[in-house]
C-alpha cells in the first residue's frame, strides 16, 4: 500500500481530516462537505482510501490504520489540510521517506567505526525518517520486525549500509520483497569498500562511511518509478549449429517436451565429427555414431531441422526471442529428391570438395558426404550462376526435384532461449610448416579423412602425393596460437598411433611436443621415455629433394608424411554473430560463459578446445539449465535500461553509432529503442548531446549527486573511481574481501559499464575538487557489453590528446577482472602517491 | 601621485578615464582600456581556414571588416584573387556594417552630447529624452540601424559575425529578389539620411564647435584607390594640412608604423612625431572629395571651424553613410553580382606571411599573419583603428583637461568633458581590446 | 509599473548588445522598460535594483566578479546573453586568459545562447522576459532541422573526418547531392549544438560551427564524447581550435 498515492488527492486528504475531527460522517454529508456532485467521484475516492476508512450501517469512520496515518502525518498536517497541494501535485515531485539500516556485520563493521556516530550523522541527512541497526541482516532473522519497522514508518525507500551489493543485494531484495520496490533499495558498501580496506584508519573510515551512506540516500531519493515487464515464456529453443553438441542438446530438450529449431548454416547436419574416422575410446567409427544420432534427431517430432539456414536478426529477450532466419536455396527439393545421384553423375563441372578439405574433387551439384542429412544434393550459392547457364541436371532429374530458380526463404521463429553450438575452426597459419597436402604435409582433420573409410583413400594410409604407403610418419603436436596444450591433442596422438600401427606396423612414427607449451601446462603428457616421443624447443620442416626432414632442436628426422596436429581456434563467425546475438568472448576469443546475457547459452567447442566427452557433458548441463528456465510460464522483470525523451531528440544518431547491441533505431524521424535488446550499459547516454536519453535506474542525476556528496570529503588528493558493475566494482570488492588496505581518499561510483563514463563526468569531478579520476572496467575482450569498454578508451585517448598533461597525470583507465583485488589496491595506492607528489610539487 | 578614475559611458564596451595628478597638476589624462582579450594569442596555432571566423569575434560592430581583412591576409598568402562578384559582395557587406555601426554610434552615443557641447544645455539627452526628442529622427535612425542589419542578413547569412565571407570569396550568390530588397533598403537609407543631415544642420550648424574639440593638426591616414574613396582596395595615404606625406601599399606599412608582437600599442615612425588619426574623418580628409556633388554640397554647409573639429566626424559619418548607400546602389546594378558563385581554390600556400587591409567603419584595419611549417599561425599582428587613434585621443584629453583644470579645478567637469571628447572619437573598445 | 532591466557587458565584442539594438522590437522594448544600466546607451551607471539583468560577455578579470555579485544581489533574474556569458565564448581559445561563463560565479536564471543570439530567438526571449515568463529554448540539436540529415548512420559517421570547412583541400562546396557534412569528411558540430539558429550556416552549405553552444554539459566534453566515436583525422585530434571553441573546461583544483 503506498500511502502517498492515497494522499495525493486533496479530496482524500480532506476525507481523512474530516473523519479525524468528527468521528462518524454519513455518505450524503460527506458528499456535501466535499462539494461533490456525483456519487461516482466520491465512490472512487472512498475506494482509493481502502483500509484507512471503514463503514458501519450509516457512516464512515477511520480504521486503526487510518488513525495511525493521521498521527504519523501530524508533522505533515499542512499537506493533509490541503494547504500544500501544489507540492504534492507537482509533476515529478517524489515523496521520499528513506529508512536506513545499518548492519554491524557481526562486529566486522562495528569494531572499526562507531555505529552511534554513524547513526547520528545519518539521522541528519534530509529525507531520512528512520534508522535501524542490525547485527547481521543477511541472516534473515527477525524478518517480521524489519517489515513492521518499514511499514510503521511508511518507508518507500531503503538504504542498507552493509556489505557489497555484489554479494548480498539479492538477499536484501528478498527481505523487502513486497514491501519496498527493488529499485528503491540502495546499498552503501561500507564493508568491502570502506571498513575492510581502511582498517588502520578508523576515523577516516567513519567519515567515509558517513559520506557513502549520504550518497546512497541521495541516490535513492532521486529514484523514480520504473516499469515492470512481464514476459510470457515461449517453450521453445533455437540451436545454432547441427554438430554433435547441437544435436545432443536438441535431443535432450526435445525429449523434455521443448520445441527445438536446429539451425545449421551448411547443407547437412553432422558438424566436424561426422568426418572423423573414429572417436577415441568409443570403439565406434564416428560416422556410424553420427548417423545413428542424426536418425534419432530426425525421428523426434519436437525437432525442426533447418539446414542451409542463417540467422539474420534477433530481437526480444529471455523467454521470448523473435529470430529472423534466412533459408538459403538448396536448389534441390529435399522432399521430391530420392537420392538417386543421377544429377551428380551428369554434372560436368568439378571443383575441390570443401568437406574433404580440398583433398578430392566434387561436382558442382553434390552431396557433402555419405551420411549427410538431408540426403539430397545441393548446389552452393557461389556456383548457381554457372549452373543456371547449363541446367543439364534440372533436365536429368526424373522427379523434377531440381529447381535452379529457388529463392531465399525468410522464416521467423519465436523461442524462449537460444543456444550457439557452431563449434570452432582449425588453426590455419601453417606457412612456417610448409603445409601442403599434395606434398604430404597435412593437418590432423585431413589425416582423419585419410583414416576414414569414406575418405579419399578409403581408409588406407597412403601418401596423397603418389598413393603409396608412407614408411615414416611424423606428428607435430598442438600447433596453434595458445601457449597451453589442448587436451584432445594428446588423445588424438594416441588415436593416430593406434590407427597407424594397426595398418602399417613397420611404419616409423615420431611425435613432436612443444616443450614451451608443456611447461605451461599442468595436465596431460605422454610418457617421455618412449623413444617415439620427442620434445623440442624449436622445430622446422625442410625439404631436401623430394624428402621432407623435420629438424627438431638440431636433430633430423626424415619423414614421408607429416601430420600437423592443429589446435582449435575460435570460430571466425563468432565476431559476426556477436552483432546479432549478445555474448562475450574470453581472452582467447572463445565464447565466455561467465558473462552470457540471460537466455543465451553456448555448447561445444565454441567455448574452447573440448574433446568428445566434454562436449556431451556440457550439452547435458546446458539442457538442464534450459529445461528449468522454460518450465516457468511467465518471467517478471523490471526493465532497467534506457528511456527516451523524444521531445529532446535531434536525431543526430550518435547513440545508434555507440550502441553495442544495435538496440536504437531511427525510423520515420522518430527514435525508438528495442527494450528487449537494450542491456542498459548506458554507452549511448554518454554520447547523447541532448537530454534525450538516460538510464532509468543508474541516472546521470544520481551519478552527479554522488560525485557532489563525495566531494565533501576534505582530504587531498581526492580520487573518484568509476567502476563498471561487473569487473571494476568486483575488483574493488575483492580488495575488501582480501582486506588489502588502500588509501581512504578514494570514492567508488558504480556505473553499469565504463562506457557510460562521459567526459563531462570527468570534468565535473575536477570542478568539484577531485584530483584524480580512475576508470576501472572490464578487459578489452571480455567487456560485459561487447565493445563499450573500448568506447571509454577512445574518449580518454582523445581527452589525453586535447588536455595533454592535465589528463595524462590525473586520469587513469585500467582494465581489471573481478578477482584482481590486489591489482586494484595497487593501482589506488600508486595513483594516490603520484597525485600527492604532484600536489607537493605545486605548493 | 594621485589617480582619478571614471568609467566611460555611452561607449561600446568598457573603458575608463584615468586622470593622473602630480602635485596638484594634471600630468596626464588617459583613455584606459582596462581589459585586454588577447586575440593575437587566440589566433596562435590556428589553422588558416579557421581564422576568419575567429577574427570576426574581435568586434561585434565591425565584424565584417575583421572577417574580410582576415580573408584578405590569407588570400595574399595563397596569392589568390577573389572573383569580382565576391569583391562586390564583400563591399556590400562592409556597407551594411558601416551603416549599422555609424547609425548606432551617432544616435545613442554622439548625438545626445551635441546638445551640451553646442547648445550649452546642462546635461546630455537622457535615453528617454533622446527617443522622444524627435520621433521622426528616432524612427529614421532605427530604420538605418535595421537597414545595415538587413544587408548583413541578406548577403552575409546573419547580421553579426557573418557566415558567407570565406577565404577565396563570398560563398553566396544573391537572387534578383534579394537584390531588389537591398536596393529598396539603400534607397530608403539615402532618403532617411538626407532628412537627417538637413535636420542636423537645422539644429546645430548655427553653432560653432568649441575650441576644445578642435583637432591638433594630426596626420590623417586612410585608404584611397586612385584618389577615390575606397574601403576595400587601394593604397594607404598619410596626409597633413591637405598635403600628402606618403602613399604606400600596405606591405610597406612598417616604414611608418609597426607593432611588436605581444605588446599592446602601435609604434609610429613619423618624422615630426605627429599623431595619426584614422576613421571617417581621415578617410575624407585624405581625398577631400567624395566625388558626388550632393555630398560635397552638404559638406559645404559647415564652416571651417566645423571642418577642423573632431565633432565634424559626426557630420562626416552621416555623409559617409550616404556615400556608401550610393555606392551600394551602383554595386547592386552590377550584373556580375548574380552570377554563379565562384570561390577561388586555395591549394598552394605561396607565402608564409600575409597582410590584409580594409577600412573598417572606425578606420584602417590591418591583419598580419605568419604561419609555421605545420601551417599553423605563429605570428599575428592586428592593427586596429581605435588603437591607432589612442595617442591622439590621449593628447587632446590631456591638454583640454589641463586647461579646464586650470580654469575651474572641478573634476566633475573634467570627467564630463573627457567623456564627451572620447565619445566624439567613436572608439570601439572591443576592437581596441582585441 | 515598467519592468526594470539592466544590461551589462563584461569581456565581449558587443555583438550581442548590437544584435539586440538591431532587433525589430527594440524600439518597443525601450518604451516598455525602465533601463537602469546600459553603458552602451546610458550615462547613469549605478547598479540599482532591477527585475532582469542581461549580461553579455565572459568573466576574464577579477574585477568583474564583484560586479557580477553586485548585480546578482540587486536583480530578480539574471540572464546570460550570448555564448560568452553562457559558456565562456571565443576567448576560451586563449592560452593566457581565462574565459569563464558567468554561471561559474553567480547563479543564473537562464541563458540566451548564440554568437550572436539569433534575432528570432533573442526577440522571442525578450518578449517572454517582458511578460515575466521563463525563457524557452529549443532542447534539440541542430541536426533536427538539417536538410542534409540522413538516417543512414553508418554512412554518416564512418568517413574519416579531416576537414574543417568544405573547401579545405578541394572544392566540393556545392554539395549537390545534399550529403551530410560528416559523410563528406567535414567536421560539423551540429550534433552537439543547440538548435534555434534556423541552421543558417548549413543552409548556406557551410558546416555548423557550434556557436549556439551545448544543450547539456559543457562544450568540450560534448566535443570529446562526439569526436571519440568518429574517425577523426590525427591533425584535428590535437587541434584546440575545435575543442576549446566557445568554452573551456575548468580543470584547476
Amino acid at each position: 500500500m503506498d500511502i502517498y498515492s492515497i494522499l495525493s488527492h486533496p479530496f482524500r486528504r480532506r476525507v481523512l481530516l474530516l473523519l479525524d475531527k468528527e468521528g462518524y460522517i454519513p455518505y450524503t454529508d460527506l458528499m456535501d462537505r466535499l462539494g461533490l456532485e456525483t456519487t461516482g467521484q466520491l465512490n472512487f475516492h472512498l475506494k482509493k482510501l481502502g483500509t484507512l476508512i471503514n463503514k458501519d450501517k450509516k457512516s464512515y469512520f477511520l480504521t486503526e490504520d487510518g488513525k495511525r496515518v493521521i498521527n504519523l502525518m501530524n508533522i505533515d498536517k499542512k499537506i493533509l489540510a490541503g494547504e500544500d497541494i501544489e507540492y504534492l501535485d507537482k509533476v515529478g515531485s517524489e515523496i521520499n521517506r528513506v529508512g536506513v539500516i545499518i548492519c554491524k556485520c557481526n562486529t566486522e563493521i562495528s569494531n572499526l567505526i562507531s555505529i552511534n556516530a554513524l547513526e547520528n550523522y545519518i539521522k541528519r541527512i534530509p529525507n531520512v525518517v528512520a534508522v535501524k541497526i542490525f547485527d547481521n541482516l543477511c541472516q534473515e532473522k527477525n524478518l517480521e520486525k524489519i517489515t513492521k519497522w518499514s511499514k510503521d514508518n511508511y518507508l518507500n525507500k531503503i538504504v542498507i549500509a552493509a556489505c557489497s551489493p555484489k554479494t548480498h543485494l539479492h538477499i536484501f531484495e528478498r527481505i523487502f520483497d513486497g514491501v519496498i520496490d527493488k529499485v528503491n533499495i540502495e546499498i552503501a558498501n561500507i564493508r568491502e569498500q570502506c571498513c575492510w580496506v581502511h582498517l588502520k584508519e578508523p576515523t577516516l573510515a567513519l567519515k567515509k562511511a558517513q559520506i557513502l551512506v549520504e550518497a546512497a540516500v541521495e541516490r535513492v531519493a532521486l529514484q523514480k518509478d520504473v516499469q515492470v515487464k512481464t514476459v510470457k515464456i515461449e517453450k521453445s529453443c533455437a540451436i545454432l549449429g547441427g554438430g554433435i553438441a547441437g544435436m545432443t542438446l536438441a535431443l535432450s530438450l526435445a525429449r523434455a517436451g521443448i520445441k527445438v529449431y536446429l539451425i545449421e548454416k551448411s547443407p547437412t547436419l553432422g558438424g566436424k565429427i561426422a568426418r572423423w574416422s573414429k572417436i577415441y575410446g568409443m570403439g565406434d567409427c564416428s560416422i556410424c555414431l553420427m548417423s545413428e544420432m542424426i536418425g534419432e534427431v530426425v525421428k523426434e517430432k519436437n525437432i525442426e531441422i533447418l539446414t542451409n539456414t542463417e540467422i539474420e536478426k534477433v530481437s526480444g529477450e529471455v523467454g521470448n526471442f523473435s529470430i529472423d532466419l534466412v533459408k538459403k536455396p538448396r536448389y534441390v527439393d529435399e522432399k521430391k529428391c530420392t537420392g538417386c545421384k543421377r544429377c551428380i553423375e551428369i554434372c560436368s563441372i568439378e571443383k575441390s570438395n570443401q568437406y574433404e578439405f580440398g583433398l578430392t574433387p566434387r561436382k558442382l551439384i553434390y552431396i557433402p558426404y555419405v551420411q549427410s542429412y538431408p540426403y539430397a544434393p545441393v548446389i552452393d550459392q557461389e556456383d548457381i550462376e554457372t549452373c543456371r547457364q547449363c541446367r543439364i541436371c534440372e533436365r536429368a532429374c526424373n522427379n523434377n526435384a531440381i529447381d535452379l530458380d529457388q529463392k531465399f526463404e525468410k522464416i521467423r521463429i519465436r523461442v524462449g532461449t537460444k543456444v550457439i553450438a557452431i563449434g570452432a575452426d582449425f588453426y590455419s597459419e601453417l606457412k612456417p610448416y610448409n603445409y601442403n597436402p599434395q606434398n604430404d604435409v597435412i593437418i590432423s582433420p585431413e589425416f582423419e579423412r585419410i583414416l576414414s573409410a569414406d575418405g579419399p583413400t578409403e581408409g588406407k594410409i597412403l601418401k596423397l602425393s603418389d598413393g603409396k604407403p608412407p614408411k615414416s610418419i611424423s606428428i607435430i603436436q598442438c600447433l596453434g596460437p595458445f601457449d597451453y596444450l589442448a587436451e584432445y591433442c594428446g588423445t588424438l596422438a594416441i588415436k593416430y598411433l593406434e590407427s597407424i600401427y594397426s595398418q602399417l606396423p613397420d611404419c616409423k612414427i615420431n611425435i613432436f611436443f612443444d616443450l614451451n607449451k608443456i611447461k605451461k601446462s599442468t595436465g596431460f603428457m605422454l610418457d617421455p621415455s618412449d623413444e617415439r616421443f620427442h620434445y623440442y624447443e624449436n622445430i622446422e620442416i625442410i625439404e631436401k629433394g623430394n624428402k621432407k626432414i623435420i629438424i627438431s632442436d638440431s636433430e633430423q628426422y626424415p619423414s614421408d608424411m607429416i601430420v600437423l596436429n592443429v589446435n582449435f581456434v575460435p570460430n571466425k563467425d563468432l565476431k559476426e554473430l556477436r552483432k546479432t546475438l549478445d555474448f562475450t568472448l574470453d581472452d582467447h576469443g572463445f565464447m565466455s560463459e561467465e558473462t552470457l546475457a540471460s537466455g543465451i547459452f553456448g555448447v561445444g567447442s565454441i567455448k574452447g578446445p573440448l574433446d568428445y566427452n566434454s562436449v556431451i557433458s556440457s550439452s547435458n548441463d546446458v539442457a538442464i539449465k534450459i529445461i528449468s528456465l522454460l518450465s516457468n510460464d511467465y518471467l517478471i522483470t523490471e526493465f532497467s535500461g534506457i528511456e527516451i525523451k523524444e521531445e529532446n531528440c535531434g536525431l543526430c544518431g550518435l547513440c545508434i553509432l555507440s550502441c553495442p547491441y544495435n538496440a536504437i533505431t531511427i525510423e520515420a524521424d522518430k527514435i525508438a529503442i528495442d527494450k528487449f535488446k537494450c542491456k542498459g550499459c548506458g554507452t549511448c547516454v554518454s554520447v547523447c548531446p541532448t537530454n534525450a536519453l538516460d538510464l532509468n535506474i543508474d541516472t546521470t542525476e544520481k551519478i552527479l549527486k554522488s560525485i557532489e556528496v563525495f566531494s565533501k570529503f576534505n582530504l587531498r588528493p581526492k580520487i573518484i573511481a568509476f567502476c563498471c558493475r561487473s569487473c571494476g566494482y568486483g575488483a574493488a570488492d575483492e580488495a575488501g574481501l582480501k582486506k588489502l588496505s588502500y588509501n581512504p581518499n578514494i570514492f567508488i561510483i558504480k556505473v553499469p559499464c565504463t562506457g557510460r563514463v562521459d567526459t563531462s563526468l570527468i570534468f565535473k569531478s575536477f570542478k568539484l575538487g577531485f584530483d584524480g579520476v580512475m576508470i576501472i572496467g572490464c578487459r578489452k575482450d571480455s567487456c560485459r557489453y561487447i565493445n563499450s569498454v573500448d568506447q571509454v578508451r577512445q574518449k580518454v585517448k582523445l581527452l589525453n590528446e586535447v588536455l595533454g598533461p592535465i589528463a595524462e597525470n590525473r586520469i587513469i583507465r585500467k582494465s581489471l577482472s573481478a578477482v584482481e583485488g590486489n591489482k586494484f589496491a595497487e593501482i589506488v595506492n600508486s595513483f594516490y602517491e603520484r597525485l600527492s607528489e604532484e600536489i607537493k610539487n605545486e605548493t | 601621485m594621485k589617480k582619478v578614475v571614471d568609467v566611460c559611458t555611452r561607449v561600446e564596451g568598457h573603458g575608463n578615464i584615468k586622470i593622473l595628478l602630480q602635485k596638484d597638476e594634471i600630468s596626464s589624462v588617459n583613455f584606459d582600456l582596462e581589459i585586454f582579450r588577447g586575440f593575437e594569442n587566440i589566433l596562435l596555432d590556428k589553422r588558416l581556414i579557421d581564422t576568419p571566423r575567429i577574427a570576426s569575434r574581435i568586434c561585434g560592430l565591425c565584424h565584417a571588416s575583421q572577417t574580410i581583412a582576415s580573408c584578405k591576409a590569407i588570400e595574399s598568402m595563397y596569392e589568390v584573387e577573389p572573383s569580382n562578384q565576391s569583391v562586390l559582395l564583400r563591399r556590400l557587406l562592409m556597407i551594411g556594417e558601416l551603416i549599422r555601426s555609424h547609425s548606432m554610434h551617432f544616435f545613442f552615443q554622439a548625438f545626445p552630447d551635441l546638445f551640451v557641447i553646442l547648445d550649452k544645455q546642462p546635461k546630455p539627452l537622457s535615453l528617454n529624452e533622446l527617443i522622444h526628442f524627435d520621433p521622426k529622427l528616432t524612427s529614421n535612425m532605427y530604420e538605418l540601424i535595421k537597414i545595415g542589419n538587413e544587408i548583413g542578413n541578406l548577403f552575409g547569412g546573419r547580421s553579426v559575425h557573418l557566415i558567407t565571407p570565406i577565404i577565396g570569396g563570398v560563398f553566396f550568390s544573391p537572387s534578383k529578389k534579394e537584390i531588389n530588397i537591398a536596393r529598396k533598403y539603400l534607397q530608403n537609407s539615402i532618403n532617411n539620411l538626407k532628412w537627417i543631415i538637413e535636420r542636423f544642420q537645422e539644429i546645430f550648424s548655427q553653432f560653432d564647435p568649441p575650441d576644445v574639440y578642435s583637432l591638433p593638426n594630426p596626420a590623417y591616414m586612410g585608404m584611397h584607390n586612385d584618389e577615390k574613396y575606397d574601403r576595400y582596395n587601394g593604397l594607404l595615404r598619410l596626409a597633413q594640412n591637405n598635403k600628402i606625406i606618403a602613399d604606400f601599399p600596405v606591405y610597406k606599412h612598417s616604414q611608418y608604423f609597426d607593432k611588436q608582437e605581444d605588446i599592446r600599442g602601435i609604434d609610429f615612425y613619423l618624422k615630426n612625431n605627429q599623431n595619426i588619426l584614422v576613421g571617417p574623418l581621415a578617410r575624407y580628409k585624405i581625398i577631400n572629395d567624395y566625388g558626388i556633388d550632393e555630398l560635397q554640397s552638404y559638406i559645404g554647409l559647415f564652416n571651417k571651424e566645423w571642418q577642423n573639429s573632431i565633432l565634424f566626424s559626426n557630420v562626416i559619418r552621416l555623409i559617409e553613410m550616404m556615400f556608401v548607400s550610393y555606392e551600394g546602389l551602383s554595386i547592386l546594378d552590377d550584373t556580375e553580382l548574380t552570377q554563379k558563385n565562384d570561390i577561388r581554390p586555395i591549394n598552394f600556400l605561396r607565402n608564409n606571411e600575409g597582410l590584409g587591409m580594409v577600412e573598417a567603419p572606425r578606420g584602417t584595419l590591418i591583419h598580419y599573419y605568419h604561419v609555421n611549417k605545420k601551417r599553423l599561425i605563429d605570428k599575428v599582428k592586428l592593427f586596429i583603428a581605435t588603437e591607432i587613434n589612442l595617442p591622439i585621443i590621449d593628447e587632446i584629453l590631456t591638454t583640454q583637461s589641463q586647461k579646464l583644470y586650470e580654469r575651474t579645478g572641478d573634476f566633475n567637469q573634467i570627467k564630463k568633458q573627457a567623456q564627451m571628447i572620447i565619445r566624439s572619437f567613436d572608439p570601439c573598445i572591443s576592437c581596441a581590446t582585441h | 509599473m515598467k519592468p526594470s532591466f539592466l544590461i551589462e557587458s563584461l569581456t565581449s565584442c558587443s555583438g550581442c548588445i548590437s544584435t539586440m539594438i538591431s532587433l525589430d522590437i527594440f524600439p518597443q522594448f525601450l518604451e516598455k522598460v525602465n533601463l537602469v544600466r546600459c553603458s552602451f546607451m546610458r550615462d547613469e551607471n549605478n547598479i540599482s535594483e532591477n527585475d532582469i539583468a542581461l549580461i553579455e560577455g565572459c568573466v576574464s578579470e577579477e574585477k568583474q566578479i564583484d560586479i557580477l555579485k553586485n548585480i546578482r544581489s540587486k536583480s530578480k533574474r539574471v540572464i546570460a546573453l550570448g555564448t560568452c556569458a553562457a559558456f565562456g565564448g571565443m576567448l576560451a581559445l586563449s592560452t593566457v586568459k581565462e574565459a569563464e561563463p558567468i554561471s561559474n560565479y553567480i547563479e543564473i536564471d537562464g541563458i540566451i545562447p548564440g554568437c550572436p543570439p539569433p534575432s528570432k530567438l533573442l526577440g522571442n526571449c525578450i518578449i517572454r522576459l517582458l511578460e515575466n515568463k521563463e525563457i524557452i529554448l529549443p532542447e534539440k540539436n541542430v541536426c533536427v532541422d538539417c536538410e542534409f540529415r540522413t538516417d543512414n548512420i553508418e554512412s554518416k559517421f564512418m568517413k574519416r573526418i579531416n576537414k574543417l570547412m568544405p573547401r579545405e583541400y578541394n572544392l566540393d562546396i556545392e554539395n549537390k547531392d545534399k550529403r551530410c557534412f560528416l559523410e563528406r569528411g567535414i567536421l560539423c558540430l551540429g550534433p552537439i549544438t543547440r538548435d534555434g539558429c534556423e541552421s543558417k550556416c548549413i543552409k548556406l552549405n557551410l558546416p555548423c560551427d557550434g556557436c549556439m553552444g551545448p544543450i547539456k554539459n559543457d562544450f568540450t566534453s560534448n566535443a570529446i564524447n562526439f569526436l571519440s566515436t568518429v574517425n577523426l583525422a590525427k591533425g584535428l585530434r590535437k587541434y584546440k581550435g575545435i575543442f576549446y571553441r566557445y568554452s573551456k573546461p575548468k580543470t584547476k583544483r
